[in-house]
């Protein structure tokens, strides 16, 4: 299964891409929403589904097969610096299983050239197929 | 007795009542939130290696029975894949994968409508790798339902008609043999093949060591 966007977009402030390898373990599983959380406690939510600008990009793979997945969120800049970022596996409820948490390692001083004339794709297949 | 307890015996008694009736009153949730919710009455071969699965699907709208005998012909890993009128296909497989092939005999009645299986291998520690969730690329093949054979289906009920209708080149024979492919991780160990239409009842058909 590949998953690959391609109507480009671009934005005055900054699109934040992270790409992750997920292995699901027991069953098949997926990532399926990630929220961005500012040192303000602003919140940026990006989820597979849905017709916003961001999103997650990770369907559900068998157990045990990595998968290589991507997030795109859209932030103001200035929620950059300090950012933290969740991966969770429901859109709807986040009590059913665990969830991943990363700083986006961001600093201050980083913050204003972060991404600037950069370009990026937001695909997803299984390790070895793309 | 105190005059405490003497004075609300009558409610003290019925507080059981109480509590048996508050959780009776919550039970469709256990039914909805969880029994229906995983593969979890199993239903085994008997001593001729088939099993008689019987399921019931039922949507509110439609409901049609689900009784195919199922048994196992073969589990095994392969290196290609062979699509009944062509060339074998080397597919390409995620990483740390290889090809396994499972080849399952149905008998049911050409009448009953049986499309939309799913079919896993599943190992002792219960983990299962659904064919649906495709670790490997075919380029062109698709490979086809798990429990009907390919390009006859048999019957099919789409929503808001009266009933089961199949295209006269579809009609399904009483007995077949259908073969799926799964990319599984190399390592694994698989015991036994899953067969199910929904959740919660599955065919367990154990693979031979």
């Amino acid at each position: 299964m590949r998953q690959e966007f391609r109507v480009p977009v671009t934005t005055a402030e900054v699109f934040v891409v992270v790409r992750f390898d997920w292995t699901a373990k027991g069953r098949a599983d997926g990532i399926a929403r990630a929220v961005v959380t500012d040192r303000a406690g602003r919140r940026f939510v990006a989820e597979t589904l849905g017709s916003t600008r961001d999103k997650v990009a990770c369907p559900t793979s068998t157990p045990g097969v990595t998968q290589e997945c991507s997030v795109v969120v859209e932030l103001p800049r200035d929620a950059l610096a300090g950012a933290t970022m969740t991966l969770e596996n429901s859109m709807w409820d986040q009590g059913y299983d665990d969830i991943a948490q990363l700083d986006l390692g961001v600093t201050d001083d980083e913050a204003e050239a972060f991404g600037r004339g950069a370009t990026a794709s937001l695909t997803s297949t299984y390790k070895g197929l793309a | 007795m105190s005059g405490w307890l003497r004075r609300n015996r009558i409610g003290l008694a019925l507080l059981p009542v109480a509590l048996v009736a508050a959780a009776a009153g919550n039970a469709q949730r256990i039914q909805t939130w969880f029994w229906e919710n995983d593969l979890r009455a199993a239903q085994r071969a008997g001593a001729d290696g088939v099993v008689r699965f019987v399921d019931m699907y039922d949507d509110g709208n439609q409901r049609h029975p689900i009784r195919p005998a199922l048994s196992l012909d073969a589990a095994e890993p392969v290196t290609a894949i062979d699509p009944g009128d062509g060339e074998p296909i080397t597919p390409r497989l995620a990483a740390g994968t290889r090809l396994w092939r499972v080849t399952i005999k149905v008998e049911a009645d050409p009448d009953m409508i049986l499309s939309g299986c799913q079919l896993a291998l599943a190992d002792s520690t219960g983990t299962r790798w659904k064919a649906s969730d495709k670790a490997f690329d075919d380029g062109e093949y698709s490979v086809p339902d798990p429990c009907t054979p390919p390009g006859r289906p048999g019957p099919s009920w789409l929503p808001n008609t009266p009933g089961p209708v199949v295209a006269a080149d579809a009609v399904r024979p009483p007995s077949y043999h259908v073969t799926t492919y799964l990319a599984i991780p190399s390592t694994a160990q698989p015991s036994e093949v899953w067969v199910w239409w929904s959740e919660p009842r599955y065919a367990v058909l154990p693979i031979p060591s």
